[in-house]
């Protein structure tokens, strides 16, 4: 203690420290917490300056730091500094009193009202820093400015004791009612309660330190995600010097979530690497905390994990490098049950540098009411990239879908994907289709092969047909187009030629009335919005060709009841009410929706002064139906549909 | 509010006629806006606040996210993110309406544009150069 013996010797020689003034130079002061240089004690009047040349705390340095002091005494031996001041340049000066006394010396620091900051030697070099109701906001000042914690207006009350010795450092520390912001406010925490038990000691220029960080409240915002403490703690060894830091291990234990064990290596320009690494995580509240925000920040749709994951990832300064993940028994279901995946088992890996295979096991997937059986995937995962690494075959009711290839990578702006798959659909049963969606059940077959389905801003895109046999015929789906399926207003857009519809199998199904013969028809511009038609252009026409055309009186009132209010049979002759069906030439119905309402129109060529023909008569008995709505509200031209199916129409014969 | 908000929207279709109708009304259209405007009674503090700012290019950004209440600077990234997927939705529809998916960006532009001009006093708004400016 050099300051200590110059001090000493100046007062033994019976200065009046009153009327004098006095400078007092002294060396260097090195202590392993600190080091203290050029100083130099002027005495004036009651009081004086201790000037620091050189400050050395933490690793960080100062120049010029000053102390001075309202009275100061040398008396007996001792040094007193009191009503005085800590200057740190460019910092607000702090209040503090200093003492020296047999061999102990005192530091009191009062940066505010309630706040205490005393550090005491005592003999050997033992420290001890006790902390009541301190203000984090200290610690700034012996941050250089640029440094990313003095920027971020640390808040809250610290509470605790700080020893150090020969046998090294050791302490606890608790924060009450802490937090911060950067200057952004991108980053930012309120209420923290944390406590901290640390131990450790110094070695080759660098500490040594372990201990545990427990977070008992508050919330902490890293822009998108808010996480809540709740009992997380970290149990931490590693060591720090001035220009590097070593984290040797890190275990979180995330209550709920699991536990994660990590390490990572650091330096003044932050991360250098990283690795983290869990087994067990427990999906569904990792999903709600991290990858909910992050997904909903992008305008998608909230997604929720069920399931574990054993999961490896590891960083290096300029982000992520790499990341395994092991799901086990894992679901993923999308918002409204769009799409849901569920007995999720396998392993991908993902490496920036180069192209990794993996294999992913799904129990089932399902697509709204649809569902597959299960099958595996296997995948090519390259850094922006991922494919199948071969075609697949996924059970789907009593047949399977073949995905021949699929593709999806990420846009040059990083932001979208876009991808693309084949997919070849083995004959399905219309029956087991129609029942899986809660339809009436149909007779038919569904196969196709789509060889390209695109998918780009937003947008997935069939090139080809989707060719669906039902009731003797088939479907003929061209431009068939997905819009926004993760949006808003998701909807699917096509147009739609069916030919040689059995009328016979057909008004069966959907039990309206009794019909023989065929129709063909077109959907035009479909466009289909929350399961509910927007828009399209329909017409219905009699097939051509030769085949028995008869209709029940049933039907007819069905169709008559379709027409609405205006819409009757015209019977030849009254007498034909005795009759249970009727011969007919032709058929022609059309509707073009838009904006809700159904524009009616039937067979061509026989509009007559506002009414239009829907079935025309032939043979005998013959019979004519005649519509007069010309516009029908799509609402209730759909309730008119399923009063009829319902069998609740009645024939209006005269 | 709604009113303010479709009275905008029509300023917006005028001006873009020379080069589309962004009046096109499909009924994605419709649904889109039906949705932003049940929205907007909720984004309207934030912008009073400077927290959120009307970016050139139609979209809505977190500018100042101190200007919201920490527990609540989540829920409002979720509702910005919402906010710009029916806004990028509407501009791709109107695009797409015009027979020319290819005026997204265009169209995005012009909208950001008026949306600019009609923002109200107390607003933060994007310049040219990207930088913010309150109204």
């Amino acid at each position: 203690m050099l300051l200590g013996c110059g001090l000493l010797a100046g007062a033994a020689h019976g200065l009046s420290l009153e009327s004098l003034a006095l400078n007092l130079r002294a060396g260097r002061i090195s202590h392993p917490l600190f080091k203290l240089e050029a100083l130099e004690l002027r005495l004036e009047g009651q009081g004086g300056e201790l000037s620091l040349g050189r400050l050395e705390l933490f690793g960080q340095q100062w120049h010029k730091a000053r102390i001075s002091c309202g009275r100061l005494a040398l008396t007996g031996g001792a040094f007193r500094c009191e009503q005085g001041q800590l200057h740190l340049p460019g910092q607000a000066p702090v209040a503090l009193s200093l003492r020296q006394e047999a061999g102990e010396w005192r530091l009191q620091l009062r940066p505010g009202p309630g706040e205490q900051w005393d550090i005491r030697q005592q003999e050997g070099g033992r420290l001890r820093l006790q902390v009541r109701q301190g203000r984090p906001r200290l610690l700034r000042l012996f941050l250089p400015r640029e440094h990313p914690l003095a920027t971020l207006g640390l808040l809250g009350r610290l509470e605790g004791q700080l020893d150090y010795g020969p046998e090294g450092l050791q302490g606890q520390l608790e924060l009450k009612d802490g937090g911060f912001s950067s200057v952004d406010g991108r980053l930012a925490a309120e209420g923290l309660g944390l406590s901290l038990s640390v131990s450790g000691r110094q070695a080759k220029g660098s500490w040594q330190l372990q201990g545990r960080l427990e977070w008992h409240g508050g919330a902490l915002y890293r822009e998108p995600v808010l996480l809540q403490g709740a009992a997380q703690s970290l149990d931490f060894s590693g060591s720090f010097a001035a220009g590097a830091w070593r984290l040797d291990q890190a275990v979180l234990n995330w209550p709920r979530v699991g536990v994660l064990r990590g390490q990572a290596t650091g330096g003044r320009n932050g991360l250098q690497e990283a690795e983290l690494e869990a087994s067990g995580l427990a999906l569904e509240p990792l999903g709600q905390a991290l990858l909910q925000p992050l997904l909903e920040a992008r305008g998608l749709p909230r997604t929720t994990l069920s399931g574990e994951a054993r999961v490896l990832a590891r960083w290096q300064q300029d982000g992520l490098a790499a990341l395994e993940l092991e799901p086990r028994g894992a679901g993923l279901e999308l918002e409204g049950g769009r799409l849901s995946l569920t007995g999720l088992e396998g392993r991908l890996q993902w490496d920036r540098q180069q192209t990794r295979l993996g294999a992913l096991r799904v129990g089932r997937l399902a697509l709204g009411r649809l569902e597959s059986g299960s099958f595996l995937l296997p995948l090519q995962l390259s850094p922006r990239r991922v494919a199948l690494s071969q075609g697949v075959s996924i059970p789907f009711l009593d047949s399977e879908l073949v995905l021949d290839h699929l593709q999806a990578s990420l846009g040059a702006d990083g932001q979208d994907w876009e991808g693309a798959l084949g997919l070849s659909i083995y004959p399905v049963s219309l029956e087991a289709l129609t029942r899986a969606l809660d339809l009436p059940p149909m007779g038919g077959l569904l196969s196709a092969n789509l060889p390209a389905i695109r998918y780009a801003r937003g947008e997935a895109s069939l090139e080809g047909a989707l060719v669906i046999q039902v009731f003797d015929g088939y479907l003929n789906c061209t431009d068939l187009r997905l819009i926004d399926p993760f949006g808003t207003v998701p909807r699917l857009l096509a147009d739609v030629e069916a030919r040689h519809i059995d009328l016979g199998q057909l008004t069966q199904t959907f039990s309206f009335g009794q019909m023989t013969g065929f129709v063909d028809a077109e959907l035009k511009a479909l466009e289909i919005s929350a399961w509910r038609p927007q828009a399209f252009k329909a017409r219905i026409v009699s097939s051509p060709g030769s085949y028995p055309r008869r209709i029940s009186q049933k039907a007819v009132a069905d169709i008559t009841a379709l027409g609405g209010g205006g819409a009757m049979a015209a019977i030849q002759s009254s007498f034909l009410r005795f009759f249970q069906d009727f011969g007919y030439r032709r058929i022609g119905l059309s509707c073009q929706l838009e904006n809700g309402v159904c524009r009616m129109g039937g067979i061509e060529g026989l509009d007559r002064q506002g009414a239009y023909a829907i079935v025309e008569g032939g043979g005998i008995p013959a019979l004519t139906v005649i519509g007069y709505n010309r516009e029908v509200h799509w609402d209730e031209l759909v309730a008119r549909l399923k009063a009829a199916i319902s069998n609740s129409s009645r024939p209006v014969i005269d | 509010m709604k009113k303010w908000l479709m009275l905008g929207l029509l300023a917006l279709s005028c001006v873009v006629q020379a080069q589309g109708n962004l009046e096109v009304n499909t009924p994605a259209v419709s649904s889109l806006k039906a949705s932003m405007q049940g929205r907007f009674a909720q984004l309207e503090p934030l912008f009073a606040a400077g927290a959120l700012g009307l970016t050139r290019d139609g979209r809505v950004e977190v500018r100042d996210p101190a200007a919201i209440p920490l527990a609540q600077r989540q829920s409002a990234t979720s509702l910005v993110g919402a906010e710009n997927r029916d806004r990028t939705a509407l501009y791709r529809e109107i695009a797409r309406a015009n027979g020319h998916p290819e005026w997204e960006a265009d169209i995005a532009n012009t909208f950001g544009g008026r949306w600019i001009d009609k923002a109200r006093a107390g607003w933060w708004v994007q310049e040219a150069g990207g930088r913010w400016k309150q109204k």
